[in-house]
């Protein structure tokens, strides 16, 4: 594989292209053994030559996993990376809580707008040297923390108004913390701090008062549709995995925005009743969990897909609930919900046969 | 790339904290707009210690009365709240929207008329359960009791800052509030109410809360608060006059900071 090809890989294809050759690889010998296909010596050299060559150049470049045994260790690894970050940025807030009545307010300052910048540096720092990536997350995550002290913290000492633009700052630093380590939980911070400040900025230009932006949930669906749009227009390949983070979380939002409003009419800016305005998204809810089905089976997008799977099933039971808890005998009720994911596991078998069909004709 | 986006992080925490102080520069820059001595009953400490936070701040306590008269149905279109005549009840379940709070200046008044007037509705109100047992009309003392005890946490306990006026313009509530000592103008919120007596149907307007309501105590002013007797400290079941006032400053942008505290002998 040229250098350049290389480049333009995230970790995740690089993982993905390691899992295949080795999957190959034992498949192959399967077939061997049982004289399916044989290759003779030059053709097995010349493909084990390349195949090793190319983990090579992929574990150098991206540090992966080569084998079984170094993937579960980097499980592990993974887990106390997550683990440790949390729990670290987690007790930068609490320490310094602790101890920061003690100190006069030119102390407080000091600690709380050096803090982000030693973090930062750090993380930097750590960066360069560590080609596995868990340790600039681990920092990426403690930096957030403090820079969100700092902003909290500083306005609670010198009692500053509250402003949604805390909301852009702190999600546009997760963001670019997320783009230097790779690290999609920073990813999904940044993308809430930047639906949260286009919430409060509609919610503002409509009048509300921003803090109260969650009584409007229908702020929030703007917001989920220009972050579901964003990796159509801007690639995010080099990044593991960050395509489907900004889809699957922009999925959520807008659904969870549709649930919401399909149960609390009276929160909507429109002027229709409430029972009205219910029925109308709780319709929108069913057409668009239908519609991202439809998309990400055509796409390719399986997230996409059951999300919207999971928000229909959300939809119909809690609509069933509505209808029929009160006065349905229990066990009926169950029985119905019951019944019909039977109908919907036929539905979905009936979609999976199909799709094989086309597969063999195809072929 | 990657260079970049550092450069990017560095420059957004530098640009995020000059912009912070100097709005703190600003709001603290020559006299302040408001100065205001207040007593532990406008000012009050948490009830209880936080072991996990050794920061300290007051908060600041302030009441309503009588909304119905001065944040009327005229006071509210002022302010642009859309004000709906429901026909019924029924069409008011049916098309009534969640009230969502609009940003104002909010103006409370210290000892003030509100103040006066709620100590005037606790005596009669006491007067009357006192007269209601002198007529054989109340066959035990609870509600006297109740009464009295009300009484004496308004005169003694309870806040004397009231809230008597709202508007989006701070400077014509500041020309209009203008004596020093009495007034502060805080920014806050307000919403709309209906109330459904009967077929009497009206909106009022209340405030819901105030952007700056806990006020922290920086740590030259700690030992005095630190070193008050609890057991003097006042509450409702058990009204004590304050330990403590506090000159509270607000600033240009009202954004307020504790210039002294003194404590009571």
């Amino acid at each position: 594989m040229k250098k350049q090809t290389i480049t333009t890989l995230s970790k995740t294809d690089a993982q993905s292209r390691v899992d295949q050759i080795r999957s190959f690889q034992t498949e192959l010998e399967l077939i061997e053994k049982e004289n399916i296909v044989s290759f003779d010596e030059n053709q097995q050299n010349s493909i084990a030559e390349y195949h090793e060559n190319l983990i090579t150049q992929l574990s150098t470049a991206f540090d992966i996993d080569s084998n079984k045994r170094e993937k579960q260790f980097s499980f592990g690894m993974k887990i106390a990376s997550f683990l440790g970050a949390v729990a670290l940025a987690s007790s930068v807030f609490f320490f310094f809580y602790q101890f920061w009545g003690g100190y006069s307010t030119t102390i407080q300052v000091l600690i709380l707008v050096t803090a982000p910048f030693i973090a930062l540096a750090g993380t930097m720092f750590i960066a360069y040297r560590d080609s596995t990536g868990y340790f600039s997350k681990l920092l990426g995550l403690i930096t957030y923390a403090c820079f969100t002290l700092n902003i909290i913290m500083l306005g609670q000492i010198f009692n500053i108004i509250p402003s949604q633009n805390i909301f852009l700052v702190l999600g546009v630093f997760a963001l670019l913390l997320a783009y230097v380590s790779d690290a999609r939980l920073l990813l999904i911070i940044g993308l809430i701090g930047i639906s949260c400040f286009i919430s409060t900025q509609a919610a503002s230009w409509s009048g509300i008062y921003w803090l109260n932006f969650g009584m409007r949930p229908e702020t929030f669906l703007p917001a989920a549709i220009i972050l579901f749009l964003i990796p159509t227009f801007i690639s995010h390949k080099k990044y593991s995995g960050f395509d489907s983070a900004y889809r699957i979380f922009a999925s959520i939002l807008f659904f969870i925005s549709l649930f919401i409003m399909s149960h609390w009419g009276a929160s909507s800016y429109f002027s229709l009743s409430n029972k009205s305005i219910e029925g109308i998204y709780l319709l929108a809810g069913f057409i668009f969990s239908v519609g991202a089905i439809w998309l990400g089976i055509r796409k390719s997008l399986p997230a996409i897909a059951n999300v919207g799977s999971i928000f229909f099933v959300i939809f119909l039971y809690s609509k069933f609930y509505d209808w029929w808890w009160e006065w349905m005998p229990k066990y009926l009720f169950f029985m119905i919900i019951g019944l019909t994911a039977i109908l919907a596991l036929i539905i979905f078998k009936q979609f999976r046969s199909d799709s094989q069909k086309n597969i063999k004709v195809v072929l | 790339m990657k260079k970049l986006i550092y450069i990017l992080g560095f420059s957004l925490i530098f640009i995020v904290n000059i912009i912070i102080f100097s709005g703190v520069i600003y709001n603290r820059s020559k006299k302040p707009v408001f100065l205001i001595e207040l007593t532990e009953r406008e000012l009050q400490m948490p009830y209880r210690k936080n072991d996990e936070n050794s920061g300290l701040s007051l908060k600041l306590k302030w009441r309503t009365i009588n909304n119905t008269k001065w944040f009327n149905e005229e006071k509210l279109k002022e302010l642009g709240f859309e004000i709906k005549k429901y026909a019924d009840r029924v069409e008011y379940k049916k098309y009534r929207k969640t009230s969502v709070p609009k940003k104002v200046f909010i103006v409370l008044e210290y000892d003030g008329k509100p103040y006066n007037e709620a100590v005037k509705n606790a005596e009669i109100k006491l007067e009357k359960e006192a007269n209601a047992i002198k007529a054989g009309i109340e066959k035990n003392n609870n509600d006297f009791n109740s009464a009295k005890k009300d009484l004496k946490d308004v005169k003694e306990h309870r806040t004397r800052l009231y809230a008597i006026d709202v508007g989006f313009d701070a400077d014509i509530l500041k020309e209009k509030y203008n004596e020093s000592g009495k007034f502060i103008i805080v920014p806050g919120t307000a919403k709309i109410r209906y109330n459904y007596i009967d077929d009497k149907k009206e909106a009022y307007g209340y405030v819901s809360g105030i952007s700056v309501d806990n006020i922290h105590v920086p740590l030259q002013f700690r030992k005095t608060f630190d070193s008050l007797p609890k057991k003097n400290r006042s509450s409702r079941y058990k009204p004590m006059p304050p330990r403590y006032k506090v000159k509270l400053a607000y600033g240009k942008r009202f954004e307020p900071w504790i210039q002294s505290v003194q404590v009571f002998e």
